[in-house]
């Protein structure tokens, strides 16, 4: 065994901050985060890809409750994320709310939808909960671009949320708005992961029947994965919201779903920092094709959605076999090998 | 009181379009059975095979049944490939990744029709002709009427091929339990690889007569990936006449919501429709009208 610090007690060892490597990063990354707009002289630019990254994190972290810790399966991303989206934009619209509130009201909604079509899941697993979250997507992306019901939705146009924040500013107070969600939101997950209802998540995840023989309510807990999860998803999309001013039914598509499961499977499933590590990669990767295509040739602007379905999907397919757990996983591979280098394992 | 004509043309165009849309569920539901394996790609593959038809009749110069064999033809090999290089990996891998890696795929594909082809509607040759064959007051529409003779023609072939041949009788033997197929000397590995061809040949047709039913290939037609797979649950997932069945039915849902519920809801609600249902019968019948219930033990 090497030396070291040693936890002595159960509480030690699942608390948040465990080492002082923790504790390090805390105080380092803090005021980097906090003073960010100004370190970057607050370009809206560059705000905009950190608001982005984090918008991704907070909605791939509803996910990575859902799929990553209790294993079920969730396609409609996009879908909850404009169920968020489009009833915090229809209460601001037309109830004059103050705008936090109508946030929970949004996420809330969308946890409400997401335990609906989730709940197939108390009955069957798997392929069938994939194409219950999907049949939702669809079903989302049809009610709000229809024009039938354009008084409410806006139809392919969608809806104008404005701006919450005078303009000189309103970049920079989307980045804390951002930043208070996913941080919530990540805080969130992490206490849930080390309580009794984590426990049973991962138990789930693990091997549902064997769950339930141990007496964990099964269904439950499904349901409260997607619920919690869904919540999540739909804070991310009030925030989308807050952030573009402008949405519609083209910002929510199966697509979304695809980003962000590319991000969670890059961060690594199941871990609080997969989809933090996921999206500070695969979001400036998007951002960066952007302005890399026109520049080769300005027709090239047209193969920029085609070539991120290619190039996201490729990243998922590739990790799947050769790194599940992420690249986080990976990560810790290398530093293993490296701390027991030269042997191959570590002497009894 | 609506006319008895309405409701019977209402009655032949569900069921002309459902046989079309059972071929890619047959597909979905050919390969479960071997591989256990939903491959929620299998519309844009039935989508790609429009489009490689399109592909042999426009920049190849191939006469449109030679192209539609080129394209056939075609979606083996890409079966065969992509069970080699992609899925075999995943064999023993939680299902979980299976089902992404199946999605992945989907956009990997999308991906590629939108740079070859562009996002927008490509038209599509007749194949069959215009007009449409008057049975009394009930009118068949040639394309989609030959739609489904072909569909129908097709699936007899499909069930002689399980029934009498050799390799028919191992791809059963093989659904229903490997351990004791590999005893029988049959290669699992070998079955797994055709049942993907099999399945992707099944639906590339489908795709093909789709395309000709609409009159031209989009990424619109990837939605019959989302509408076989009601299809494939209604029947039961693993059951290849219940995927028949259940296309059939999901025909008949679609043609009856864009008559009756389009007007009372919104314009786009035939297609959501047998989704909804679908949703009710998997609360109500999670394995559908045909398919195996698992028990499951730790």
């Amino acid at each position: 065994m090497p030396c070291g610090e040693f936890k002595t007690s159960y509480r030690q060892l699942m608390g948040l901050l465990r080492w002082r490597i923790h504790w390090a990063g805390l105080a380092a990354s803090l005021p980097l985060i906090a003073l960010f707009p100004l370190l970057v002289r607050s370009d809206p630019y560059f705000i905009g890809i950190a608001t982005q990254v984090m918008i991704a994190a907070t909605a791939v972290q509803g996910l990575n409750l859902i799929l990553g810790y209790t294993g079920q399966i969730s396609l409609a991303q996009g879908g909850l994320m404009a169920i968020g989206a489009y009833t915090f934009a229809i209460l601001m619209r037309d109830f004059n709310m103050p705008w936090p509130l109508a946030m929970v009201l949004g996420a809330l909604v969308a946890g409400l939808v997401g335990v609906a079509f989730g709940s197939p899941a108390i009955k069957i697993k798997l392929f069938y909960v994939a194409i219950s979250t999907l049949a939702l997507q669809f079903f989302v992306e049809f009610v709000v671009s229809s024009p039938t019901y354009a008084h409410v939705f806006g139809g392919s146009h969608g809806i104008y949320v404005g701006r919450l924040f005078p303009i000189e500013v309103h970049h920079v107070a989307t980045y804390y708005v951002a930043l208070v969600a996913s941080a919530l939101t990540t805080l969130a997950v992490a206490n849930i992961s080390r309580t009794s209802l984590g426990r049973a998540l991962k138990a789930v995840r693990d091997n549902d029947v064997a769950a339930q023989v141990l007496g964990i309510d099964v269904p439950k807990a499904k349901l409260v994965a997607f619920g919690i999860g869904s919540f999540f998803v739909g804070l991310a999309g009030t925030v989308w919201a807050i952030w573009i001013a402008q949405i519609n039914p083209e910002q929510f598509t199966l697509d979304t779903t695809l980003d962000h499961y590319a991000i969670l499977i890059f961060g690594g499933l199941g871990r609080v920092w997969g989809p933090w590590v996921g999206s500070m990669i695969i979001i400036p990767l998007i951002e960066g094709l952007k302005l890399f295509l026109p520049q080769i040739s300005p027709a090239y602007g047209v193969y920029l959605a085609p070539l991120k379905l290619i190039i996201l999907s490729s990243i998922i397919i590739t990790l799947l076999i050769v790194e599940p757990k992420g690249v986080t996983e990976g990560l810790r591979k290398v530093k293993e090998y490296f701390r027991l280098w030269p042997y191959a394992y570590e002497r009894g | 009181m609506i006319d008895l004509t309405i409701h019977l043309n209402l009655i032949t165009t569900g069921i002309m379009l459902g046989l079309v849309y059972s071929l890619i569920a047959m597909g979905i539901a050919i390969i479960f059975k071997t591989t256990k394996v939903v491959n929620f790609s299998q519309g844009m593959l039935a989508t790609l095979g429009a489009y490689v038809t399109l592909l042999g009749i426009e920049r190849l110069g191939l006469p449109s049944w030679a192209s539609v064999l080129f394209s056939l033809a075609v979606g083996v090999m890409l079966a065969v490939a992509l069970e080699r290089v992609v899925l075999r990996q995943f064999i023993g891998e939680p299902i979980l990744s299976v089902i992404i890696v199946t999605l992945s795929l989907a956009a990997f594909f999308r991906g590629i029709v939108m740079i070859v082809w562009g996002p927008n509607f490509v038209p599509f040759p007749r194949l069959f002709g215009a007009g449409a064959l008057k049975i009394g007051e009930v009118s068949l529409v040639y394309e989609y009427l030959t739609g489904a003779v072909i569909a129908l023609g097709y699936m007899g072939g499909l069930a002689l091929f399980f029934r009498k041949t050799v390799l028919g009788a191992a791809l059963r033997a093989v659904s229903e339990d490997h351990m004791a197929a590999t005893a029988m000397g049959i290669s699992v590995k070998r079955s797994t690889t055709i049942a993907w061809a099999l399945g992707v040949l099944t639906s590339a047709v489908g795709g093909v007569l789709l395309a000709s039913n609409y009159g031209g290939a989009s990424l619109i037609l990837e939605y019959v990936g989302v509408i076989a797979l009601p299809a494939v649950i209604l029947g039961g997932l693993d059951s290849i006449p219940g995927a028949v069945v259940g296309g059939v039915i999901v025909g008949l849902l679609e043609v009856y919501g864009v008559f009756y519920m389009e007007e009372l809801v919104a314009s786009g609600f035939g297609r959501v429709f047998p989704l909804l249902v679908m949703l009710f019968v998997m609360l109500v019948k999670p394995y559908g009208l045909w398919g195996t219930e698992r028990i499951e033990r730790v």
